[in-house]
């Protein structure tokens, strides 16, 4: 198991009042491949820096999740096939917040 | 007439655009969603600055870099 981060751009056709539906549908594709969520942090619409796809803004949540590496390509493909999502980005999360290093035994 | 002669050839512009080092703290925890923090290591116009106008040790600019670059495809930054 490895902790990672997912940030998510959601698509225009999701509404912001069915973030917790999504939230929910998102969990379930990670606990599909055998992950489990840690968090989910909405971060709410903010502007993009540059246009993307001619949109000018966009909504984000933020998923910290454990996963078998060897899953993750799995996973990936099923959020390629999910039409709620504009983009996702994963990246690997070396110091999980709320995970603290187990302390050395004294 | 000495001075004269220590300063000839010296005719490359000195950059000393010494940007403030991130804490350490946030270098281990250097991360696309820090927009603050990348937009000082970016010119106005995006792109990221060079080392020489860092000044930052090597680790931090790749990591700077990377991230810099992944928060681009989100849209955080230019």
């Amino acid at each position: 198991m490895k902790s990672y981060e997912a940030l998510f751009i959601l698509a225009e056709t999701v509404r912001e009042d069915q973030m917790d539906a999504f939230n929910e549908r998102i969990r379930t594709e990670i606990n599909k491949v055998g992950g489990t969520v840690r968090q989910i942090v909405p971060m709410g619409r903010r502007p993009f820096a540059i246009p993307l796809k001619k949109r000018e803004s966009g909504v984000y949540v933020r998923f910290d999740f454990d996963l078998d590496p060897v899953q993750m390509a799995a996973l990936q493909e099923r959020l390629k096939m999910n039409e709620d999502i504009f983009r996702v980005q994963i990246i690997r999360d070396d110091q999980p917040t709320g995970v603290k290093s187990p302390a050395p035994s004294a | 007439m000495a001075d004269r002669k220590k300063n000839r050839g010296s005719k490359r512009k000195s950059v000393k655009v010494r940007r403030p080092l991130v804490q350490p703290e946030a270098i281990a925890r250097l991360n696309l969603r820090d927009v603050e923090t990348l937009k000082q290591f970016t010119t106005d116009l995006g792109k990221i600055m060079p080392r020489r106008l860092t000044g930052v040790p090597p680790k931090l600019q790749r990591q700077l870099a990377r991230a810099i670059k992944r928060a681009r495809v989100m849209g955080l930054v230019r």
